[in-house]
């Protein structure tokens, strides 16, 4: 996967944050679930490490904005790549 | 009503309270500022309720929500005793209103502490340097300490003199002491999540902390200046209000964050 559409996938998970935390904290949650959940940085995150990261995103989600918002968000997250 | 219309409820609610006051008989003040007082509490409680029941159970913030709407019910609660002070006698309405501002400002500061935890609780930092962090917080307790530290002193040393039972303005004063330095993380957590539909009411709490330290400003700053006439009090009172006012938006724009999809 070249490293513009890897990218995407962190800014795409951001986007779908952002609309919560902010632009400018979705990417850094991002980067920090990425190198937690997956020891990894956002550039390297492909398509298939999505589940891993909605995973990852989950307990700080759970915080943010409660049990069932937090699933809702994740499930848009997993379908905007289709999974 | 939009996020945005319910963050503009507060100003124009302080507006109507601060006309209504200017307006009224200067015999009728007092008792329209305390039916305003009771008013805006009331709405922080409905308010806050609303955040916590947006929430499941289990879920952290609901603790925080309904931590501090149970500290207005207390707080009203306090203020209901005075409808039967005629039938107890002093003591005793001494000892229950000193409980419940006790139980208020206790349940106030554990919410206000739940709530300004949310960050790091969610595995976060907040934006800024350390130092720069390190010197917000150290600008809230300062700020505290000026404005709502002097007021214990004269409370307590009011109630070791004897000349009036004090227990429930020192249980008030304690709890501005421990709540109102968390002005600092709870204005962080808003300036972290600018942009995004959180920063409603995270900005709205911020308000209401900054009201409460503004309405301890002004018991306090006038008598630096031996000079604190009463009418400058009663205004001053109206930040107790704007308090209210926005604590009941913050809970209800939390609660639309989490419950609606149609994001600004």
């Amino acid at each position: 996967m070249s490293p513009q559409s890897a990218a995407s996938v962190a800014d795409r998970i951001a986007s779908r944050l952002a609309r919560y935390i902010g632009p400018h904290t979705a990417r850094v949650a991002v980067k920090t679930f990425a190198a937690r959940g997956l020891q990894r940085g956002p550039e390297t995150l492909t398509v298939t490490d999505v589940p891993a990261m909605t995973q990852a995103l989950r307990p700080m989600l759970r915080t943010l904005v409660g049990r069932q918002r937090c699933e809702i968000v994740l499930q848009q997250i997993l379908g905007e790549f289709g999974l | 009503m939009t996020h945005r219309g319910l963050a503009a409820s507060p100003v124009v609610l302080f507006v109507l309270s601060a006309t209504a006051f200017a307006l009224a008989p200067a015999e009728a003040r007092e008792r329209l500022l305390q039916v305003e007082i009771d008013v805006s509490k009331t709405l922080a409680l409905v308010g806050l309720a609303l955040a916590a029941l947006a929430f499941d159970r289990g879920d952290y913030l609901r603790r925080g929500w309904a931590l501090w709407s149970a500290g207005y019910a207390f707080l009203l609660a306090r203020d209901a005793v005075l409808l039967v002070a005629t039938r107890v006698s002093p003591l005793e309405l001494a000892v229950v209103r000193g409980l419940f501002v006790a139980l208020g400002n206790g349940c106030v500061v554990a919410g206000c502490w739940t709530l300004a935890r949310a960050w790091s609780v969610a595995g976060l930092e907040h934006p800024g340097s350390r130092g720069a962090r390190r010197a917000a917080v150290a600008l809230g307790i300062v700020a505290t300490l000026a404005f709502a530290g002097p007021t214990l002193f004269v409370d307590v040393r009011d109630l070791a003199l004897g000349s009036r039972a004090g227990f429930d303005l020192i249980a008030s004063d304690l709890g501005d002491l421990l709540s109102l330095p968390l002005i600092a993380p709870v204005s962080l957590t808003a300036f972290a999540v600018r942009g995004g539909s959180l920063r409603w009411p995270w900005t709205l709490l911020t308000a209401s902390l900054l009201a409460w330290l503004l309405y301890d400003a002004v018991y306090t700053v006038p008598d630096f200046f031996l000079a604190a006439p009463s009418s400058l009090r009663l205004i001053g009172a109206q930040f107790n209000v704007l308090a209210g006012a926005c604590a009941c938006a913050a809970g209800l724009t939390q609660r639309k964050a989490v419950t609606e999809d149609d994001e600004e």
